[in-house]
């Protein structure tokens, strides 16, 4: 069983489609990325992920139970950060995170206080005197003192520094050693590349492309930057070559990596001086989703 | 499953009380300050019969009804009455207001600025957050009852019957206690905590303009505003308590349609 199974999700509002039909499936133990374009519908997945928004079409289930009907016991078992933690002006920080504690009942707080130091909080003020940064630790502070079985994360790094980045980073992966599954929607796709097993990218109500990430990458290309003896000559209509940038004998190319073997070997002959490749980032995956029309995404995608 | 709806009522009451306080605190102690401050310096200002007289003439005149309801009869006016009519419209109306402020920010207010979806992802129940405002709105609306009418029994007139000051308590109370239910369920109904605000204070005006033109021509058109059964309690006169079961009632219906709506529709 998985610990999260999403099928055919469809979630319209009024006559807008969020979601068209989103199929995810996490296991245990698993970090899974969740990236995309703005708007894309990461945060409505995760709402109706957590019973805050009723699916119009599909199946849903979290931990084997209906996320809209059993969402009460479901989330005994859940910890969430939103991209935006709003909390209550007049309470303390403090305050917040122990009333989050008590509501789910299962809070340590020696690990509370902790995770107060290691992000360097000031529980004691009111939370209207709070930056973005610091509601946005509060938020996770009591996300990790909880003991969840699922970490349900939306975009939670927003704002922070870079320092207390490293923290959440490591965090995740303390979770993460203890058995415990944490889904990341994220923006910050070095983070993603760091921390997560599997990656699903969704665009526009859609889930385009999924895997671990060297399946991800296999889809995609390499960088190759070569000098060779010889110029390589017509390199643009070489099968798996794309985006030429050529000065004499110095070329700068993209090759898909199925055609990589192939493309060597017709470099070859003309004598490699250089030779640098370039692992195609997780950015240059993302970049060619958002920015290619939909007819050339399912191309990469039909090889499956 | 049913009691699953409701699950972490009381934990998010006492945050709903936490967030609230000082509004509460203010809002409470200046409708109460007001009422007694006017209880304690009208056996000052009203001296005589002829100046109670005096007073009681001055309201007979359909300007007057119009502003602030019916008027008691000359005969037998006493201090309590012109408290009555002096204060109880526009403090029901103060009241009203402070509910509408109060079940507005602590609806629908926290939807808009994602409290509410902090807390969906707890273990609680999706009608947790409605109840607890609701749980206190009741809380906030009985203590007025409470203090008022034992301040009033205790420290007013003599005029000021214990029944009258406990009635006078809870007809301001009830009154609150119904724009509570209005905006409760303009809250599921409106798009945004600005429209709910709106279509609730909307709402009270109306009441008051039906009010107004009912109590100077027409019974029945008063007894179409919730306001025009706020001015016919005949509060340290007869006595009726019916304007409080009426008020009452419509409060607990509209709460009960709101969480109708509240558990059908998303966030
Ligand atoms: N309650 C709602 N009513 C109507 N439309 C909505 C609602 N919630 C989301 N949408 C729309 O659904 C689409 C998906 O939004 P969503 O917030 O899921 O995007 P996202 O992937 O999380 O984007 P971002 O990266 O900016 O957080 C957007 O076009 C948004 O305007
Ligand atoms: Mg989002």
């Amino acid at each position: 069983m998985s610990l999260v199974e999403i099928n055919g999700l469809v979630k319209r509002f009024g006559s807008f489609t969020a979601l068209k039909n989103i199929e995810l499936k996490m296991d245990k133990g698993e970090i899974y990325g969740f990236i995309g374009p703005n708007g894309a519908g990461k945060s409505t997945t995760i709402r109706v992920l957590l019973g805050m928004l009723k699916p119009t079409a599909g199946k849903v289930t979290v931990f084997g139970k209906d996320a809209w009907k059993d969402a009460v016991d479901i989330h005994k078992r859940i910890a969430y950060v939103p991209g935006e933690a709003n909390l209550w002006p007049n309470l303390t920080g403090g305050e917040v995170i122990d009333l989050f504690l008590s509501m789910r009942g299962n809070g340590n707080t020696a690990r509370r206080d902790e995770l107060i130091q290691r992000f360097d909080l000031d529980p004691t003020k009111k939370c209207r005197t709070y930056s973005k940064g610091n509601r946005q630790k509060i938020a996770l502070i009591a996300a990790f003192a909880s003991d969840a079985d699922l970490y349900v994360l939306d975009e939670p790094t927003s704002g922070l520094d870079p320092l207390m980045e490293r923290i959440f980073q490591e965090l995740v992966l303390e979770v993460k050693a203890q058995g415990k599954s944490v889904l990341l929607s994220s923006h910050i796709l070095s983070e993603v590349e760091k921390l997560c097993d599997r990656v699903a990218i969704i665009r526009e109500g859609e889930i385009i492309e999924k895997g671990t990430l060297d399946e991800l990458r296999h889809l995609t290309r390499s960088k190759l930057t070569v000098e060779t003896r010889d110029p390589l000559t017509s390199l643009n209509e070489w099968t798996g070559v794309h985006e030429v940038q050529q000065t004499g004998v110095h070329a700068e190319f993209q090759v898909d990596t199925e055609d990589l073997d192939q493309v060597i070997r017709r470099i070859s002959p003309h004598g490699i001086l250089k030779l640098e490749s370039a692992p195609p980032t997780l950015e240059d995956l993302f970049m060619r989703h958002y920015e290619r029309t939909g007819g050339e995404v399912s191309k990469g995608g039909a090889g499956r | 499953m049913k009691s699953h709806l409701f699950k972490g009522t009381g934990r998010i009451t006492r945050l709903l009380f936490r967030q609230n306080r000082l509004e509460i605190l203010l809002w409470v102690t200046g409708i109460i300050g007001v009422t007694l401050a006017a209880a304690l310096a009208f056996p000052e200002v009203y001296r005589t019969q002829e100046d109670i007289l005096g007073f009681a003439v001055t309201v007979q005149n359909p300007a007057m009804v119009a502003m602030i309801g019916p008027a008691y009869p000359l005969k037998g006016y006493t201090i309590a009455m012109i408290l009555a009519a002096e204060l109880l419209l526009f403090t029901a109306i103060a009241v009203a207001v402070m509910n509408i402020l109060l079940v507005s920010s602590s609806t629908r207010l926290d939807e808009e600025e994602g409290r509410l979806e902090m807390i969906r992802a707890l273990p609680v129940g999706r009608l947790a957050y409605l109840s607890a405002s609701i749980l206190m709105i009741t809380a906030v609306n009985v203590s007025v009852f409470l203090l008022l009418g034992a301040g009033l029994a205790v420290l007013g007139h003599e005029s000021m019957m214990t029944e009258g000051s406990f009635l006078y308590g809870a007809v301001l109370a009830a009154t609150g206690l119904f724009f509570a239910g209005v905006t409760a369920l303009s809250a599921q109904l409106a798009e945004s905590s600005r429209g709910t605000k709106g279509l609730s204070l909307g709402l009270l005006i109306l009441a008051y303009a039906v009010r107004a033109v009912g109590d100077v021509q027409s019974d029945t058109l008063s007894l179409l505003s919730p306001l025009g059964w706020t001015v016919r309690t005949n509060v340290f006169l007869e006595n009726d308590w019916w304007p409080i079961g009426a008020l009452v009632s419509g409060a607990a219906l509209f709460a009960l349609l709101a969480f109708y709506l509240n558990k059908k529709r998303d966030m």
